[in-house]
């Protein structure tokens, strides 16, 4: 067998504090020929054997750290302590060390249970500390995404993105408030027993691992959900944008580590060399979206065989594809031949779990005095979903006021005309049973032309 | 913290400061204390290590010589204290049961 043949990679799931479950883990590996050797920021790695009966210890050192390239003096002498009781030192992950012996009944490692108690909260700070900023990046970010909820709740019912994008991040909320309980209440818990001369209180892990995993699979599968929404509606450079500085950042931290393991530098040399390499991720990231934002589109490319340069007054040129999408009403539906042949017509659709719209528009880049058309077809699928949208739709804005008019022009259940300031209503929001149709015109309607709007909007 | 974390002192603790009353070097505490309570009381490594840090830390003992890696400590006069008010309380517990029971 070779060197690499006799190594096996694992990743291994447990809470900082959760130093039984891992001790317990480990011994269940020795027993099975799989004896720790050491612990990466990926994965942990083993070497095969004969299986063997060995117990390991997880112990807490608050005087070391993930930017130490060699051990501390303090933890040498740690160490030291250790080996006069017959326990061999293996490896650490951060502020944990883990040890091996092959005593039967050894002295414990610990033997305080205050003082170990002390020591992990010590050593849990980061931890709990990485908890709470989590939570308020995720928390606000999940504040911010209500608030465009409620400013624009048509835009989030119609936009599976949206709607993952929320369902992700409250996700990210709970998982950290979970975090963040369960170790309180396990502090509370030894805090409890020690003081009444207990022990240190046992951490619920199958139910921790049970959430972890949970959380991770259904993460996972939102992940894919999204990006596979997202290669429907964005283009690919965008996607690639969005995916390739996290591989990137992935790469650069992983990168961080193995300097910081090579080089001897001191733990504050290498915290600023970890922090550099963060920044410098973190800019080049955002460079990279941002380049990609101002020079592509962020829409998914069509295969279009027609386009249109316009020159602007400034003499600036751009070319755009222009849209030969099918659209049920067309301007020249509603106001015969119009003579001019560079309109896009563009039609979006999209079904998610609250509602199914349909977008289509007839426009035109040059913006030369030819009319143009836009409406939306809603088919809200819950009862509250076609309230609120309902209410959003008449909502009155400084732009505009709605006008509820007669239900015979367009046989609807409610109907309103928005009016804009000294203009006639050239736009209407059609209410129906099940289905809602905002409908945004370039003239006032004319004759014969609500019943040809209701002939092909209305299937 | 630290007045909380002194309030009381666990056998550990306790036994520590006793065994520094002359200098000693961390492992051969262990030993000493394992002695002098006929192996009812132990102190494993990492508490050890973790203890005399702490005590250090907060000036109950200090350092007195470093050969390699092995140090050696004494107790300070304020240790001194910490230990005679701790002796007091278990003291007084010892007259409170005398009595009561």
């Amino acid at each position: 067998m070779s060197d690499k043949e006799k190594r096996i990679k694992k990743f291994i799931n447990f809470r900082y504090h959760d130093y039984k479950s891992l001790e317990e883990k480990l011994n269940n590996y020795a027993k099975q020929g799989l004896f720790l050797e050491s612990v990466t920021s990926q994965s942990w790695i083993f070497r095969k054997g004969e299986p063997k009966d060995l117990k390991y210890t997880v112990t807490y050192f608050s005087d070391t750290s993930i930017f130490d390239s060699k051990q501390t003096d303090g933890l040498k002498t740690y160490i030291d302590y250790a080996k006069e009781y017959g326990y061999n030192f293996i490896t650490q992950a951060g502020k944990i060390q883990i040890f091996v012996t092959e005593v039967d009944n050894p002295i414990p490692l610990e033997t305080d249970q205050r003082e170990k108690f002390e020591t992990i909260k010590q050593c849990s700070k980061v931890f709990t500390l990485n908890s709470y900023a989590l939570l308020f990046i995720f928390g606000i970010n999940v504040f911010t995404q209500m608030l465009n909820i409620t400013g624009n709740p048509v835009n989030f019912f119609s936009n599976s993105l949206a709607q993952m994008s929320l369902i992700m991040m409250i996700l990210a909320v709970t998982h950290s408030l979970h975090s963040i309980i369960s170790y309180k209440s396990w502090c509370k818990k030894c805090a409890n027993s020690l003081s009444s001369n207990g022990e240190l209180a046992l951490y619920n892990s199958k139910f921790s691992r049970f959430v972890d995993k949970f959380y991770f699979i259904f993460a996972l599968i939102m992940l894919a959900v999204m990006l596979f929404y997202a290669s429907l509606e964005l283009s690919t450079i965008m996607i690639l944008s969005i995916c390739l500085p996290v591989v990137f950042i992935f790469i650069a931290f992983t990168t961080g580590f193995y300097i910081i393991k090579k080089r001897n530098f001191n733990r504050s040399t290498n915290r600023i060399i970890y922090i550099s390499i963060g920044v410098v991720s973190f800019i080049l990231y955002n460079l990279i979206i941002f380049f990609g934002l101002f020079h592509y589109s962020a829409e998914k490319e069509v295969d279009t065989e027609r386009t249109i340069t316009v020159t602007y007054s400034d003499g600036d040129t751009r070319t755009y594809n222009l849209y030969s999408d099918e659209l049920p009403l067309t301007c020249e539906d509603l106001y015969g031949d119009i003579g001019y042949d560079d309109y896009s017509y563009k039609a979006a659709y999209s079904n998610t779990l609250f509602m199914k719209s349909s977008d289509y528009t007839q426009y035109s880049f040059e913006h030369n005095d030819v009319p143009e058309i836009s409406y939306s077809i809603y088919e809200p699928k819950f009862n509250f979903v076609y309230n609120i949208v309902h209410d959003c739709l008449i909502e009155d804005n400084r732009f505009s006021t709605y006008t509820q008019i007669d239900n015979t022009l367009f046989n609807t259940n409610e109907c309103y005309a928005k009016n804009y300031e000294n203009q006639l209503a050239k736009a209407y929001v059609l209410f129906y049973d099940d289905m809602i149709i905002v409908i945004d015109l370039d003239a006032p309607l004319i004759e014969g032309q609500a019943d040809l709007i209701l002939d092909r909007l209305i299937q | 913290m630290a007045r909380d974390k002194y309030q009381t002192l666990t056998e550990q603790m306790f036994y520590i400061l006793i065994c520094l009353q002359q200098e000693c070097c961390g492992i051969d505490i262990t030993k000493k204390i394992l002695e002098q309570t006929d192996q009812r009381v132990v102190v494993g490594p990492g508490t050890l290590y973790n203890l005399l840090e702490t005590f250090a830390k907060d000036g109950m003992i200090i350092e007195t010589k470093v050969e390699g890696r092995k140090r050696s400590y004494i107790i300070t006069p304020k240790g001194k204290s910490l230990l005679e008010k701790e002796y007091t309380r278990l003291s007084l517990l010892i007259k409170d049961y005398n009595s009561m029971v």
